[in-house]
């Protein structure tokens, strides 16, 4: 997806950091091993393996899914309404999937600049809807290939969102009267589980290891600071592009309910936007602190310079968007002109700024600088 | 035409360039070609850096303001470094002896925007200048190198925010990137008028302070900032969007544009989602000497591209995080990019890393005689 440019926290922040000269923690001290870094350690391998891993897992999962339901619809001669409503369920289920590994602002998926071709949002032009009729509309043979060379929009969960709940392109007769709506459908699906396994691989055969190990020699992360940087980045970046790009920016806030935008909402077709701001912050919670792994928040606790109110800021800011969310029943886009609703967004909207802004207070707790360059601006 | 076996003939040669000592301090040695970084510790601390290659770091000088693009001296012996907006002091420096000579002012109502260009034979240093008081008009101010850099003149540029300047092959001709940003330094670095703001690339006579071309930015919120010089005199420039002037709306269009000749400003030819991975945001540019070839820097896309300059299209692009300065290496036929990591690369036929400084970040731009 698509954040805003130009402001603090942009993705793949890095920073130069403290050369390795860290400091003894009160945990080592206590269990008296020799290693220095082996909060660091923890945290590192056991955010990579035990939260970033699994969630690129479930993505792959949830697209191979996808595959097998499309190819069943596909192949069934009648094409049954109630065949279409399992794509339509299990494009939800992959649409979630990718909410909680889009806050993740490194690693292959930023590298090999997968994540336009997973998602093509915003499209404030429904760029997508042109593109895909005009391949639906073309000679061309609707493979998985022929959709890895197409646009951008054509590719990823935004087109696929397109062919399955768009009144125009997703009604069962439109299925039934042109095969190559199927097959671009089940094309573009492949398309997207190809992506999902080898940003999946890439994780787990590669970046997870040189996540876990910043040192002399891993040109990648050549120190702690340059990956806490990135994990503290992702945190930062996440909660803006929850607060800003999935919910602000529809609300133009400030104006009210009058002046709100539904088609700017992600996942406008499929009405699902709210489920994937709930997955992103999901996910920003895990990469602060996972249940039973040793992550940021833990982390924070060993360094004696860090203060326990503001480690105690975050975790309330996190509760209280969840009390936020809960407040909310039924889809944004069909209520958010209306008062009452936008009221409660506005709500959701303030939690979600106190979030972001606990969360900014991470690069000066632990010394990071967030990309020394990216954010100068001359 | 120049193809992939031509290209990698050009660029090859790399490994005749060894590894830097990464602790530097080593005897200078005057025929080792000198390269100038300016660079911050994590505790904001701003050193000016230089470098002989082969030989590692020669000096670092602790300075009060942090300084944005350095540059040699045509006589080899003296680098400059000017302060970044909205800084006031030019550091002279004798890279012989590594210590500051001259640390020169700016006026009373001027800042400097951190770059600046020298003549020909040395004489006169041309530096961009903002005159705040003045609706922030841009300014192209000339001190005499041989009388202590003493400010003998201004030129008017009808327009704001200049930023990098560059010397044509004519000698007399100065191209400038006016970035359109209005600042104050009352404001810090706050935009003042992204509403408003037009980038221009200007053409400047130093003969008589006329103004000889000016061709407008592509788009009224892309600022032109950086640009290069080819020896055939093309001059590459590179922008930056100002998402801030229009948040809803996601540019995705070109940041990289050649002006040839009489012509106008030309997009170089990549596909939509090169330009994506730039994050709307060029730092550096740089030609190759002979002008064939070009890098661009993007620290927030975190990406080196290299283009083939005579059909504007890309070669290739390398991934290296916070990059941002760049310059070319002669001997070696390389481009040498730095990044806020502390590291330095070369970039031809591959990316390779050539020397790492501890708790150091590298700033925007780096020099290479």
């Amino acid at each position: 997806m698509k954040k805003r440019q130009g402001s603090v926290g942009r993705e793949r922040l890095s920073v130069t950091g403290l050369g390795g000269a860290f400091l003894l923690t009160a945990s080592l001290l206590l269990s008296g091993c020799g290693q220095k870094s082996d909060d660091s350690q923890a945290l590192l391998s056991q955010t990579a393996n035990q939260v970033i891993v699994p969630l690129y897992r479930e993505f792959n999962e949830q697209s191979q899914t996808l595959v097998t339901q499309t190819q069943a619809f596909c192949a069934d001669s009648e094409q049954t309404a109630q065949a279409l409503a399992n794509v339509q369920q299990q494009w939800r289920e992959t649409m979630a999937a990718w909410a909680r590994v889009q806050p993740i602002r490194f690693g292959p998926v930023d590298q090999g600049n997968w994540r336009w071709k997973i998602q093509f949002w915003p499209d404030r032009k429904d760029i997508t809807r042109k593109k895909v009729e005009a391949l639906i509309a073309s000679d061309d043979e609707l493979t998985a290939e022929r959709v890895a060379s197409a646009s951008v929009p054509v590719q990823g969960l935004v087109a696929l969102e397109y062919l399955l709940f768009d009144p125009r392109g997703s009604a069962v007769e439109g299925y039934q009267q042109n095969a190559r709506r199927c097959e671009l459908l089940l094309a573009t699906a492949e398309r997207v589980e190809q992506v999902s396994a080898t940003v999946l691989n890439e994780w787990r055969d590669d970046y997870a290891k040189s996540f876990s190990s910043p040192g002399e020699g891993n040109s990648r992360y050549p120190e702690l600071q340059t990956t806490l940087a990135d994990l503290i980045s992702s945190l930062v970046v996440g909660a803006e592009v929850v607060k800003l790009n999935k919910l602000g920016l529809p609300m133009a806030t400030g104006k009210g309910a009058g002046y709100a935008k539904p088609y700017r909402l992600e996942a406008w077709r499929s009405q699902y936007s709210l489920e994937l701001m709930k997955a992103s912050t999901e996910t920003l919670k895990s990469l602060y602190q996972a249940e039973g792994v040793f992550g940021l928040a833990d982390y924070l606790r060993t360094r004696p310079e860090v203060d326990e109110a503001k480690i105690a800021a975050i975790g309330q800011a996190f509760d209280a968007v969840d009390q936020q969310f809960a407040t909310l029943k039924g889809p944004v886009f069909t209520q958010i002109k209306q008062p009452e609703y936008y009221a409660k967004l506005v709500e959701l909207h303030s939690a979600l700024a106190v979030l972001e802004s606990s969360l900014g207070e991470l690069p000066e707790m632990l010394d990071i600088n967030l990309g020394f360059n990216s954010n100068d601006g001359d | 035409m120049m193809d992939r076996r031509d290209f990698i003939r050009i660029v090859a040669g790399l490994g005749a360039l060894s590894l830097l000592p990464l602790s530097g301090c080593g005897v200078a040695d005057k025929n080792a070609q000198p390269l100038l970084l300016s660079g911050s510790d994590n505790g904001n601390r701003h050193t000016l850096s230089g470098w002989r290659l082969g030989r590692g770091e020669s000096f670092r000088i602790e300075v009060a303001q942090r300084v944005h693009a350095p540059l040699m001296h045509p006589n080899g012996q003296q680098a400059i470094f000017v302060a970044r907006r909205p800084g006031t002091s030019i550091y002279v420096v004798d890279i012989n002896e590594g210590r500051i000579q001259q640390e020169v002012a700016a006026l009373p109502d001027r800042h400097f925007y951190g770059h600046a260009t020298f003549s020909n034979d040395g004489r006169w240093l041309y530096v961009a200048e903002n005159a705040y008081l003045e609706q922030g008009l841009g300014k192209i101010a000339v001190y005499d190198a041989k009388a202590s850099y003493q400010r003998v003149r201004e030129f008017d540029l009808q327009g704001i925010g200049p930023h990098q300047l560059a010397l044509m092959p004519d000698g007399h001709t100065l191209v400038i990137a006016l970035g359109g940003i209005q600042t104050h330094p009352h404001f810090s670095r706050d935009k003042l008028n992204l509403d408003t703001m037009q980038s221009e690339l200007v053409f400047l006579d130093t003969r008589n302070g006329m103004i000889q071309q000016r061709f407008a930015a592509p788009h009224q919120h892309l600022s032109l900032r950086h640009l290069d010089v080819s020896a055939a005199g093309d001059v590459m420039v590179g922008a930056q969007f100002q998402t801030k002037a229009n948040p809803d709306f996601n540019y995705q269009g070109p940041l990289v544009f050649l002006q040839r000749g009489n012509g106008g400003l030309e997009a170089l030819q990549a596909p939509q989602q090169t330009w994506l991975s730039q994050q709307q945001y060029i730092a550096s540019v740089v030609f190759s000497d002979d002008g064939s070839l070009a890098v661009t820097t993007s620290p927030r896309g975190g990406v080196v591209n290299l283009w083939k300059v005579d059909d504007g299209t890309l070669l290739r692009q390398f991934e290296v995080a916070d990059v941002a300065g760049a310059g070319y290496l002669t001997q070696q036929a390389s481009f040498v990019v730095s990044n806020g990591l502390g590291q330095l690369f070369s970039v031809g036929r591959e990316l390779s890393l050539l020397a790492e400084s501890p708790k150091t970040r590298w700033d925007n731009h780096l020099f290479l005689v």
